[in-house]
Formats: C-alpha cells, sequence, structure tokens
C-alpha cells in the first residue's frame, strides 16, 4: 500500500520515527518527490493486506506522526532547558563554575 | 498567569487505554483526556485547574529560566542517584562446579567431583583489590557459580581478604552467597553467621515445579532445598536468607501454588523472574513461552498477591515494588536490570572463574557459549584502566535509554532502562530493535499495568505499605 | 506608696526589667525578680509597702497575675507585667519583631512597620539571660523573625550558648531563607535540636503568592526548604485549611511527598477568627463537615509515606474520629476555650478545644456523648 504524507508538514525524522514501529509488520520505502513523502508498505511475505488492514494501518500512521510532530515540538522546545537540568544536577561534580543564566539566554 | 502564557519542561506522553498519560523528567506522571498532550503544546489548554496541575507536576514552566530550577536539578539528582557512587555490587564467580543440573542453567553443570573450574587465588585476591577501586562507600559482594559452597574455602578466603582491606577504607560491606543451600551445614552457616552473610537461595515453587525445573541427582531437590533453608533460616535468621525464582513452561499454570508455597516456607516476598531464553533453556524447551504468557500468568499471580494483601497479609512482589518505586516515589533504585545508564558496569561488575572481568551476570554466562563479547579487562589491569578502555566506551553509547530509537521518545523511558547485553544476544547489536524486543513489551505491559492498579485507592494504600521504609 | 524603679545601681533601657521569679510571698502580693545580669533585686508588688527593697514596681492589676517561681517576667515602670516564659506552658516564645515581609490573607496578627528589632533584642537576651536548663523547648516567632536578621543571628547563638539541649521552633514564611547569602549566615547556627515551621498555602506558585502577599514568595520559600535541606534541622509544613487550600489539597499534599519528601512533619491548621483572617473571612472559611473526605485523605496520604502528620486547631468534635490520633494540643494556654457544654464531652480531656479569641469561627462545638468503635480500613 502507499500512503502520502505532506512533507512541509512532518519532517523526516518524524516520518522515520513514525516508520520504526511499523517496522516489525511491514518494510517501509520512502521517496521524496515535490514536497510529500510517498510511502510505500509492503508485507515481507508479499501478502496483500485487505481493505480494513490498509485503513487500519494508514490511520495508525497518521496517528502516530501526529504524536511524532508533537513530541518533535516537545523536543525543540526544551532542549537548552533539557541540558540545563542535567547539568544542574550533576554540576557538584564538576569542577567548572558555570553560569546558567547566561546558558540559557544564549540560544 | 494566563492560560497560554507559558513555556514547556521535558515531557513524554502516549495513549493510555482510552485516556492519555504524560511523563515528566523524574517520572511524576498525570492521566488526562487524549489529546491533552497535543493541547499542551499548543498552548490549548482551556481548564485553569489542568494548568494548575501542569505547573505543579513540572511539565510547564511560567518562566523561561524556571524559578524552580533548584527543584527540578535536585528532582533529576534523585532519580539519577543510583549513579553518584558507580558500582556497588560485585560478583565474584568462584566456581562453575555445581550438584544440581537444573534445566534453565546458562552455565555448564560439571559434576562436584571434578575440580576444573574454580577462580585460582591470585585471580580471586585480584578481585577483591578491584572492588575496593570503585569509590563506592556501600558494597555488596555476591559469591556465585555453579554452586558457590562447592568453593567454600575461596569464599572464605575472599570474605576475609575484603574484611582486611576495609578496615583501611571503611566501607560498608555487604556480602551475600547465592546458593541452592543444598550443600548447606551448620560448620558453613556457623562461618556466614560471624562474617554477616546473607544467603540467597532459589525456590521455583511446590515439589513438582520446582523439582522438574531443578534436578538434584536423586530427584529430591525441593525436599533438601527446603532443608536447606529451614537450616539456613534458624542460624542466619530469616531475614537474612531471600528466595528467587525463575518461570518456566511448567510454573505458567501455577502461579498461586507458588505464591503459596513462598508463604508456606515464611516468605514475605517473591520475585517473578522471567527465564532468560539462553542456555541450556533453549535445549530443554522449557523456555518455550512467549511474552503474553508470562504477563498473563504474572499478572494472575499479582492479582492474588493484591488480594492476600487486601485480606491483611503483607506479601509483596519484588518486581512490581521496584517499578512502583520508580512510578511513585521521587526515588531511584538500585535493580540494575531496569537503570538509564544502564546497570552494566555503572552498577555491577563480575569477575569471573576466568580471571576476567565482565559487565554483567549474563555477560559472564555469554562465554561458556564462545562469546566474550562484553569482556572488558583482566582483573590484573586495574579498574581505572578498564573504565577508561576502548570497549567500554563502545558499550556506553548504547546504555542510556534517553538515545536509543524506540526508546527516545517512550512515556515510560523513566521507569524502565537500557539492556546492551540483552539486546546484543538479540539482536546482534548494543542497540536493539525495540519494535520485536521483548524486554520492551514486557516492561511497557507491566508498567502501564501497574500505574491502571494506582490509581485504586485501596492499591495505592497497599503499595505505600510496601515502599514506605 | 511612690513607685520606684530605676536606680542608681539598675540602669535599664526601654525602662523595662526581665527578670526571673526567683520568690513569691505567702500572700501572694509580691513577688521578687531577679536577672544574673544585674544586682539588687525588684519587687513587683499589688500594693503593699516594702519598704526592705529599694527596686519596687505596683503593678496596674488589684492582684499579681499568676506567677510561679520559675517564671520569667517583663514589668515596666508603669505598671505593666507579661510572662515571657513559663515552665508547663505550651507556647513559651522569644518575639523578634513585628514587622513581616507578608501580609498574609490568613494573618491573625497584621505585621507593623516599626523599627523594633533592637527593642525585642534587649528584651530576649533579658529573658534568655534567666532561663536554664529546665527549659527544653522555646520557640521564635514574630512577624517574620529572619527579617531582624543581625539580632535575629545574635538571639540564636545566645541561645545555643546559654541552652544548648533545648530545641527550638522557629516560625517563618522561609522567604528569607531562599536568599543564598542570608542562608550563609544562619547555617552554621543551625543543628539538629532546630524545628522550622513554614506555611504552604498551595502547589500552585501564584496561588500561594497570592495567600501571602508576596510575588514570587513560593519558590523563594521553596529555596528557602531546599537550603534548610542541607543541614540538620527539621522542617514542619505548616497548611492553614482555608477555601483556596481545601479545593487542592491533594495536590498540594502530593506536592510535598513528591518534592518535599524529607520533611519531618505536615500540620494542618484550622482558622483563628482575628486580625486578617477575620477581616478576610468570607473568603477563607471552610465548612469542615464538607471537607472532611479530603483530610481524611490526604492525612492518610502523607501519613502512610511516613511523614508524620498532625491537626491543629480544629476541636475532636468537628473531626471524623479516623483522624482523631493526629490532633495535637495546640492552642496556647491563654486563649484556649471550652464551652460549658464540654463539660459533657467524653473526650474533652483530649481535645485541644477552640480559640477564645475568634471573632468569627468555622467551628461548630458539640459534646460528643457517644463513642462508636473506630473501623479500621482493610482488615
Amino acid at each position: 500500500m502507499i500512503v502520502q504524507v505532506d512533507a512541509s508538514v512532518y519532517d523526516e525524522a518524524v516520518l522515520h520515527k513514525a516508520l520504526y514501529w511499523l517496522g516489525k509488520d511491514f518494510i517501509s520505502e520512502v521517496t521524496h518527490l515535490n514536497g510529500t513523502f510517498e510511502v510505500k508498505l509492503t508485507k515481507p511475505n508479499g501478502e496483500i493486506l485487505t481493505k480494513d488492514e490498509q485503513h487500519s494501518t494508514e490511520e495508525k500512521l497518521r496517528q502516530s506522526l501526529i504524536d511524532y510532530k508533537t513530541r518533535s515540538v516537545i523536543l525543540s522546545e526544551t532542549k537548552n532547558v533539557r541540558d540545563l537540568i542535567i547539568m544542574k544536577a550533576f554540576f557538584h561534580f564538576s569542577d567548572e563554575e558555570i553560569n546558567f543564566d547566561e546558558l540559557l539566554t544564549s540560544e | 498567569m494566563k492560560t497560554t502564557d507559558y513555556y514547556l519542561l521535558p515531557f513524554h506522553f502516549d495513549k493510555f487505554n482510552d485516556k492519555e498519560i504524560l511523563v515528566n523528567l523524574f517520572g511524576d506522571f498525570l492521566i488526562a483526556e487524549q489529546g491533552t498532550a497535543e493541547k499542551t503544546v499548543y498552548r490549548e489548554i482551556m481548564d485553569e485547574s489542568q494548568i494548575k496541575n501542569l505547573v505543579s507536576n513540572h511539565f510547564i514552566s511560567q518562566s523561561k529560566y524556571p524559578a524552580n530550577m533548584d527543584i527540578l536539578a535536585t528532582r533529576y539528582r534523585t532519580k539519577k542517584s543510583f549513579l553518584e557512587e558507580f558500582t556497588a555490587l560485585h560478583i565474584i564467580v568462584v566456581t562453575l562446579n555445581c550438584n544440581q543440573a537444573c534445566t534453565y542453567c546458562q552455565v555448564s553443570s560439571i559434576n562436584s567431583t571434578k575440580n576444573t573450574c574454580d577462580i585460582n587465588w591470585e585471580d580471586l585476591k585480584k578481585s577483591v583489590e578491584m572492588i575496593f577501586e570503585s569509590p563506592s562507600q556501600h558494597i555488596t559482594i555476591e559469591f556465585q557459580g555453579g554452586e558457590p559452597l562447592l568453593a567454600f574455602d575461596k569464599v572464605k578466603s575472599a570474605i576475609e581478604y575484603a574484611e582486611s582491606l576495609n578496615s583501611q577504607h571503611q566501607k560498608n560491606i555487604t556480602f551475600v552467597i547465592c546458593s541452592n543451600a543444598i550443600g548447606m551445614d551448620e560448620a558453613k552457616l556457623e562461618y556466614m553467621k560471624q562474617h554477616h552473610v546473607l544467603l540467597s537461595t532459589s525456590l521455583d515453587g511446590p515439589e513438582a515445579i520446582h523439582n522438574r525445573n531443578r534436578k538434584f541427582h536423586t530427584d529430591a531437590s525441593h525436599r533438601e532445598v527446603i532443608k536447606g533453608i529451614n537450616l539456613s533460616k534458624s542460624i542466619l535468621g530469616e531475614e537474612n536468607v531471600s528466595a528467587l525464582m525463575t518461570t518456566t513452561i511448567h510454573s505458567l499454570p501455577h502461579p498461586k501454588e507458588i505464591i503459596d508455597e513462598y508463604r508456606k516456607q515464611g516468605f514475605r516476598n517473591i520475585f517473578f523472574r522471567e527465564i532468560n531464553p539462553f542456555g541450556y533453556a533453549v535445549n530443554n524447551r522449557i523456555a518455550d513461552y512467549s511474552t503474553d504468557d508470562f504477563i498473563r500468568f504474572y499478572k494472575e499471580g499479582f492479582e492474588y498477591i493484591l488480594e492476600l494483601n487486601r485480606a491483611g497479609e503483607v506479601f509483596i512482589e519484588d518486581y512490581a515494588a521496584i517499578l512502583l518505586r520508580k512510578i511513585l516515589t521521587p526515588f531511584s533504585t538500585g535493580f540494575v536490570d531496569l537503570q538509564s545508564p544502564a546497570g552494566i558496569i555503572n552498577s555491577v561488575l563480575v569477575y569471573n572463574y576466568d580471571g576476567y572481568v565482565y559487565v554483567s551476570d549474563e555477560a559472564r554466562m555469554m562465554v561458556e557459549k564462545g562469546d566474550h563479547f562484553f569482556r572488558i579487562g583482566h582483573v590484573n589491569d586495574g579498574l581505572k584502566k578498564i573504565i577508561s578502555g576502548p570497549k567500554v566506551a563502545e558499550i556506553a553509547k548504547h546504555w542510556s535509554n534517553e538515545s536509543l530509537p524506540g526508546c527516545s521518545d517512550c512515556a515510560y523511558q523513566v521507569y524502565c532502562g537500557a539492556d546492551p547485553v540483552r539486546n546484543y544476544l538479540k539482536t546482534g547489536d548494543m542497540e536493539g530493535y525495540r519494535p520485536e524486543s521483548e524486554f520492551c513489551h514486557k516492561n511497557k505491559t507491566l508498567i502501564k499495568y501497574l500505574i491502571e492498579k494506582t490509581l485504586a485507592p485501596d492499591n495505592y494504600r497497599i503499595f505505600q505499605s510496601w515502599l514506605a521504609n | 506608696m511612690e513607685r520606684v524603679f530605676t536606680g542608681t545601681e539598675i540602669s535599664l533601657p526601654y525602662d523595662e526589667f526581665v527578670g526571673k521569679v526567683t520568690s513569691i510571698d505567702k500572700e501572694g502580693n509580691c513577688a521578687i525578680l531577679e536577672n544574673p545580669l544585674y544586682d539588687g533585686k525588684v519587687c513587683v508588688h499589688s500594693g503593699e509597702t516594702m519598704t526592705e527593697f529599694h527596686h519596687q514596681v505596683q503593678i496596674k492589676q488589684r492582684t499579681l497575675p499568676e506567677f510561679r517561681t520559675g517564671d520569667v517576667v517583663r514589668v515596666n515602670k508603669a505598671g505593666r507585667v507579661e510572662i515571657h516564659h513559663s515552665e508547663g506552658r505550651n507556647d513559651n516564645a522569644l518575639f523578634i519583631t513585628e514587622n513581616c515581609n507578608c501580609n498574609c490573607v490568613s494573618c491573625p496578627q497584621p505585621p507593623v512597620k516599626r523599627r523594633d528589632f533592637d527593642y525585642f533584642f534587649w528584651i530576649n537576651q533579658q529573658i534568655i539571660e534567666c532561663l536554664d536548663d529546665s527549659c527544653e523547648s522555646i520557640g521564635i516567632t514574630g512577624g517574620e523573625p529572619l527579617l531582624a536578621e543581625k539580632y535575629f543571628f545574635h538571639t540564636l547563638q545566645l541561645l545555643n550558648d546559654k541552652l544548648p539541649n533545648a530545641n527550638v521552633q522557629v516560625l517563618t514564611n522561609g522567604i528569607l531563607l531562599g536568599s543564598e547569602r542570608y542562608f550563609e549566615s544562619l547555617k552554621e547556627l543551625v543543628d539538629k535540636r532546630y524545628l522550622f515551621g513554614v506555611p504552604l498555602y498551595s502547589d500552585f506558585p501564584d496561588d500561594h503568592d497570592r495567600m501571602v502577599n508576596f510575588k514570587g514568595g513560593f519558590y523563594r520559600t521553596m529555596n528557602g526548604l531546599y537550603n534548610l535541606a542541607t543541614t540538620e534541622a527539621k522542617i514542619e509544613i505548616r497548611v492553614l485549611l482555608n477555601a483556596t487550600t481545601v479545593g487542592r489539597l491533594k495536590q498540594l499534599s502530593s506536592y510535598i511527598y513528591k518534592n518535599l519528601p524529607f520533611v519531618s512533619h505536615v500540620a494542618f491548621m484550622g482558622l483563628e477568627g482575628i486580625g486578617n483572617a477575620l477581616h478576610n473571612w468570607n473568603q477563607l472559611t471552610v465548612d469542615y463537615s464538607k471537607t472532611m473526605q479530603e483530610l481524611e485523605e490526604n492525612v492518610e496520604f502523607l501519613s502512610n509515606w511516613n511523614i508524620p502528620v498532625s491537626i491543629y486547631n480544629v476541636p475532636l468534635c468537628n473531626l471524623s474520629p479516623s483522624l482523631w490520633p493526629f490532633v495535637a494540643n495546640s492552642i496556647s494556654d491563654w486563649k484556649r476555650h471550652y464551652s460549658d457544654e464540654c463539660n459533657q464531652c467524653l473526650v474533652k480531656e483530649n481535645c485541644g478545644g477552640v480559640f477564645s479569641t475568634s471573632a468569627k469561627s468555622n467551628v461548630k462545638v458539640e459534646p460528643v456523648l457517644e463513642l462508636t468503635p473506630v473501623h479500621s480500613r482493610e482488615g
């Protein structure tokens, strides 16, 4: 089966993460053409999917894409603060002086 | 505070039955309506009390640089506090000799009349010295085998050498012997009592199950083990004798009977351990069950345990207790199989009878099949050299689930762990493949199951009684 | 008879004398006060001439208040007497200042802006001088004691020197503890005998800040608590049971467990209807019968995690019997009150009574006439 994914909405990293979990049941091939990812999913044994199976697989993939997109926003918005929390957590093991305010404001 | 005026803090989320679970960096979780994570990210939360929950549970912050940075850092440090002192658990494999032929054994069982596969004296001494190179103030030295009682002289020697070195280091040391208790006698127990050595033994269930799993030459394994356990308890004290079970295909239909056997023998806790599908287990077909089979077995046993607790008997399932400690409390656990960075090396090191150092128990057992991938050095090398070596550096790239595919976005990441050894055994590389990982499937399922259980107040009370110390 | 106070031997700032009652005459008409820092004794009397004492003060009341030997008493030139310390009393404390950096919606004693650190320090210095080892425990209150800064530190130093074995309970909003600079000076003075009682009104910072009238108060207090956790001092979190707080009691209890697991005690406190609390009564008052389940659940929640819990300032008749084991005798002796009907109550002995000072009250006193067996949960 083939699923079209809008590349302006979902970037490659998001797509690959969503496809990772389908890897148990499907072989996936992705081609990037004209702002769209064309995702070809085939069963390893070559079996053809029923209409229902196709529908449910596509739905799962689409929901997965939405979730991974949300996750990627969290990741990018919180990258700095996450690094800071971890640094501050283990700071007392380091010998350096670190200015945390400075680190956060520098993007 | 305006409901749109906030900054995100790091968190994960996932579908949770017909709802959604959000989990922050420290394991605090919220169960909310589906779509809550998305709404939080896109600033579409309308409910003021939900905003308050998100702030106080550290999902969002009212300022770009969180005003409670100290709290966040402390919470994170607390969750990772098992790292603080580096390796605390040190396993010395004193011999491969054994007086049993357990169906799932991963090491060759050699008749006790032979005397090969004992650790030599020099390597034993060096192992103890290396143990003291670990900066940890709390050390557990665990003797394994084969059957350590068959090399009791070596065990004694190691204990006494450790005690003499400790007069200088002043660490807090716990000694444990992992034994089938069949070769136990009063003399050995008196020695153990004198040196405060704990006993960890194996009890797979009532006689029928235990004997099918763990063969002793007269087929009297269970009887001998119970004799050994009772003798040990009478001399060492009940609280210093513990038992572990392994689940085989024979165990699956009988979780209640196994629990009842533990209760009968005076134990107040049980650890439902899934079999490692390696070693002899493969040949003997006793590992021929799926993770789902094990999960069914586990849930049936766990429901029974909850019933017992509701009736007033405090009986604990250890694996659940470990997970619940991560889920319900701000604290971390010392359980090496569920840590990130992984417990291998950071929490446990194994000094094998062959004089080499391995990253975990499973790692040293691989050697019997000819694979020493996780051999990280020799006891003569010195700990610093081993830890800073290329092998450990390579392993370190795969030992945090924060950066493993399939784990890095997982809602249950903070409750789970990374297991490079298992990944390697299953797939040939330390990264593993999450969609087919039984470790992942089992842990995800059990974590979700337990979280669901905590939502009922009477279960929550039971879990508090297990965890509050 | 003329009132004589200062003589050439005793020269007192503020025209006040603080001393320990060393003797009281048989008729109770006169008490002798002595202070180790001064030679000579001061006689406090109700009117009869005592010519052998050079320093005498006639008190304003007709008869001497109930002095006992050992009490530490302050008397001023005009004859006003105050007992600062009395063995067996449940509220012996050193008052540091009337100033405060907050203005809590529920404050029973609204702050005053006046430079009073040195005045109260002088009094406390005298009080400490008159105390001895028989004093096992003492409080430090205000206003906000930490505002007195070096006077506060000095007071602690004097206490540590004179009473090295006494327990010290400091009541504070904790805000200044959040300042690293401030904490640096304080941490050397506190040890395991110290308990800091700190109020938290909510798990949500803005709600707490609104209750204490200090923007950023929540985070500063939390910082202060984290600083305290690095010392051996104990921490008590005080939760006032009011309309704002009870709505999120579960969230607050959970917040305390997750983020302050090191506290030694949590106290849920009933309202005292005076001062700001009286003024804001409608905003604050709660009906205990409607919130009993929340209270029970959260007391149990914390207690089951091994965080000791107490309930202060709520009489037993207003609480379900399952909570009675947690109730403490918390109201100061001098303002503890029982109604006439309480004489019929079966559990009066164990009850802390109500505030005599409350002009408004959310408590309905009803004597317990029957004791039903308390059913324990889950076997």
